[in-house]
């Protein structure tokens, strides 16, 4: 099966699940259940099948609500952003504000995920280029970020390169501020960067 | 030390987990309280509006409507402070960066944590008398850490801005909510630092946000009620000024005039999202009825493309009409900053010489420019510049594609640490960061709805940093003495009487310094930063000096959760 049939498959399974809650309000249960259909690409434990989709359990919850209502307006919409953006059509803002809440109390997964070890030079190099860079201004107590500024520590290392790439092509432009901060880099040192941050339990 | 001392010192050697509870934030506004014998009475106006020649209180964020940081207690002085011990410290309950500048009248003490929760205090022993945990809104758009400055009170109401833009004021003797107002919408970037400022029957308190594009404004809240009175928005419907081709100092800005001129013509006037925040209290005059403050830098931060202009009143010295909230005086430092290079420390109000030699209504503010500006009170006007504060390198020198090194750099000069001011000694002590920063440029973008706007990237090389603590005589613009440190320089200072100065350091050394040589003369190490103001009081016959230890989330000093109070 080819990762765009993946996607497409599990995008019905979720918009099944999701459309006759939107007819009622958000009650807690409802969201449990549509927060439910988010399992199908972004599993509750152990890294997502596709390496190129973020980890959402346990992070922040300004930041998850904002990049809903981003889908949903079309400001957040590179490529591989498509199944997020059809996903996120018939949600209300009361339902993405509940759906974010929902997803940020849950505990962020346990995964195996090939990590980069503290003695190796790349990770110290990234550790350096962090601090340097004063991520910690916005992405603070120790990269998990708070509200609208996401947790980095322990991200899927695949999707952090490409939401970098993403953001230094301007493909994804709803953060210019990340896009300025991210182009000074070098493809080497952003590699450094996603060892440090990814490889973080 | 006494008994009560070595007990909560059996409490605080244990390690206590870093409880950062971002996620249990959402649970909801609690309030908790403890019986007690103490029974803050409703702090009035007069007391306040007398409030510098308290002896044993310390009634305003920064002691006073002036904002001197100066205090008439002199128990402690420089022959007496080597006797200066820890009698108590209370453990906040959250471990995150510490800017709380503590309040102290009727013998309790109201400090705040990180993410916004206020505790009373028994001024005397420590122990907690009520706490206020908020419930923060789903989003906060933060630039700088989880900071809060602290609380003022007026008539039996303590006032607090919070992160997710709202003020709530709060029962002193209790801490029930008495009123919680929404004030700007964070998901649009708006947040607050500031401790607001308690008078006249009003609450002043300024929005920031200028890394997200929002408007900034100074506002005033009926203190009863909430409701809101006036707004004065810090970027104006024509902000364009006067096309300076030159700052406040008499630096070059390297401006194209003509191609600012065409974009103006294009996109009309950007106050709307030309930022301007308001990160500190204001000082009041309550003789002439006005309110004189700093606006900080424009958005986006680095990139002039989308701001023509000279982005009034960013980077500027503003006095208002506390009545009407109406525009009295302005002087910009840095029109069309391109720097960030923001007006962040508290004003000071204190008589100052003018170059006549006449001895006139003055306000004094230290900018991360790293120069220290004395101004005519009554038109803004500026009397003098000291010399630079910092080394600097390449001032105003326009951000290119491959970088450019610039001192000082975003982090000041001088941050958002306030001045202490001893008008008898004519000094005013500050607290510089040496940091070089490369400052790059990048492509334009457009207005991005309350997402981070920074028009720029930015940098610190490899290079030394360092800081001091510095005197300045602000009649002359001349530096009287300095104490260099090995690492930027954050949080506040206090001055007294008792001709001494008082400043914590980021590796977590607090000491008290001769105000008049800079010798330093006692010092405390705590287990983190001290990156806060300190305050002064007296309770039956020994004065106390309280600082807060937790550190900084910009400067990345070690985190801590406590109230330290020391006395003698």
């Amino acid at each position: 099966m080819t990762s765009t049939l993946r996607l497409l498959r599990r995008l019905a399974a979720f918009l099944i699940l999701l459309a006759p809650l939107h007819l009622h309000s958000a009650h807690a249960q409802d969201v449990q259940q549509q927060a439910a259909a988010c399992a199908a690409c972004h599993p509750t434990s152990g890294a997502p099948a596709d390496p190129l989709t973020p980890i959402i359990w346990g992070q922040n919850e300004g930041y998850l609500y904002l990049q809903l209502r981003d889908f949903k307006r079309g400001t957040r919409a590179a490529e591989k952003d498509a199944a997020m953006r059809a996903v996120t059509q018939p949600m209300t803002d009361a339902q993405m504000l509940a759906i974010a809440k929902y997803v940020s109390a849950q505990s962020w997964p346990r995964h195996s995920s090939a990590r980069t070890p503290r003695t190796d030079p790349l990770f110290g190099h990234g550790a350096k280029l962090a601090a340097l860079g004063a991520c910690g201004g916005c992405h603070f107590n120790s990269w998990q970020g708070y509200s609208a500024n996401p947790r980095l520590r322990g991200q899927s290392p695949a999707y952090l390169t490409a939401t970098i790439e993403d953001f230094r092509s301007g493909k994804r432009a709803n953060s210019p501020g990340m896009s300025d901060l991210l182009r000074i880099y070098s493809p080497e040192e952003v590699a450094a960067m996603v060892a440090y941050l990814s490889s973080l339990e | 030390m006494n008994s009560a001392m070595s007990a909560w010192c059996c409490v605080f050697l244990s390690v206590s987990p870093c409880i950062s509870g971002l996620h249990a934030e959402s649970v909801g506004s609690k309030s908790s309280t403890a019986p007690t014998a103490l029974r803050p009475g409703p702090l009035s106006q007069d007391r306040l509006t007398a409030a510098a020649t308290s002896r044993t209180e310390f009634l305003l964020t920064h002691g006073s409507y002036a904002q001197t940081r100066f205090h008439l207690a002199d128990r402690i002085n420089r022959e007496t402070v080597q006797h200066l011990k820890l009698a108590w410290s209370f453990e906040l309950d959250i471990k995150d960066s510490l800017q709380t500048a503590p309040i102290v009248y009727d013998g309790v003490m109201y400090v705040t944590s990180a993410f916004n929760h206020v505790f009373a205090l028994d001024a005397k022993t420590g122990k907690e008398l009520w706490s206020y945990k908020h419930a923060m809104g789903p989003v906060v758009s933060l630039c700088c850490g989880p900071n809060n400055r602290g609380v003022e009170a007026l008539d039996g109401l303590v006032y607090m801005g919070t992160l997710d833009s709202r003020v709530v004021a709060l029962d002193a003797r209790t801490g029930a909510v008495a009123w919680d107002r929404q004030i700007a919408d964070p998901a649009r970037g708006y947040s607050i630092t500031m401790a607001p400022t308690a008078v006249a029957g009003k609450v002043l308190i300024g929005l920031a946000g200028a890394e997200y594009g929002i408007r900034g404004a100074l506002k005033a809240l009926d203190a009863k009620s909430g409701k809101e009175l006036w707004t004065f928005y810090t970027t104006p419907e024509n902000s364009v000024g006067v096309w300076a081709t030159t700052d406040a100092v008499g630096l070059p800005l390297h401006r194209d005039i003509a191609a600012e001129k065409a974009a103006l013509a294009k996109l009309g006037d950007p106050y709307k999202t030309l930022g301007g925040s308001v990160w500190q209290n204001p000082s009041v005059d309550l003789k002439s009825r006005r309110v004189y403050f700093v606006v900080g830098n424009p958005s986006p931060d680095l990139d002039g493309a989308a701001r023509p202009g000279d982005n009034l009143y960013t980077d500027s010295l503003v006095s208002i009409d506390l009545d009407t909230g109406r525009y009295v005086c302005h002087l910009q430092y840095v029109p069309h900053d391109l720097w960030d290079l923001d007006a962040v420390s508290p004003t000071v109000l204190t008589a100052v010489k003018n170059r006549a030699g006449a001895t006139i209504p003055g306000v004094i503010h230290a900018g991360k420019t790293g120069y220290l500006y004395v101004h005519d009170a009554r038109d803004c006007s500026l009397i003098r510049v000291s010399e630079p504060l910092v080394a600097v390198k390449n001032e105003r020198v326009l951000p290119t594609d491959e970088g450019v090194v610039i001192r000082p750099g975003p982090n000041g000069g001088v941050s958002a640490s306030p001045l202490a001011v001893n008008a008898a000694q004519g000094l005013a002590f500050a607290l510089t960061t040496e940091m070089a920063t490369v400052y790059f440029k990048t492509p334009s973008t457009r207005y991005p709805e309350g997402k981070l706007w920074l028009g720029g990237a930015f940098k610190i090389p490899e290079e030394p940093v360092g800081g001091a603590l510095l005197a300045v005589d602000y009649n002359s613009g001349k530096v009287r003495w300095k104490v260099e440190k090995p690492a930027p320089m954050f949080g506040g200072i206090l001055a007294t009487a008792g001709g001494l100065v008082f400043t914590g350091e980021g590796d977590g050394k607090f000491a008290a310094y001769d105000s008049s040589n800079g010798k330093e003369l006692w010092s405390y190490r705590a287990d983190a930063g001290v990156n806060a103001p300190p305050s002064t009081y007296e309770i039956d016959g020994k004065q106390y000096i309280v600082v807060g230890a937790g550190g900084n989330t910009q400067l990345d000093t070690k985190r801590g959760n406590k109230i330290l109070a020391f006395a003698y």
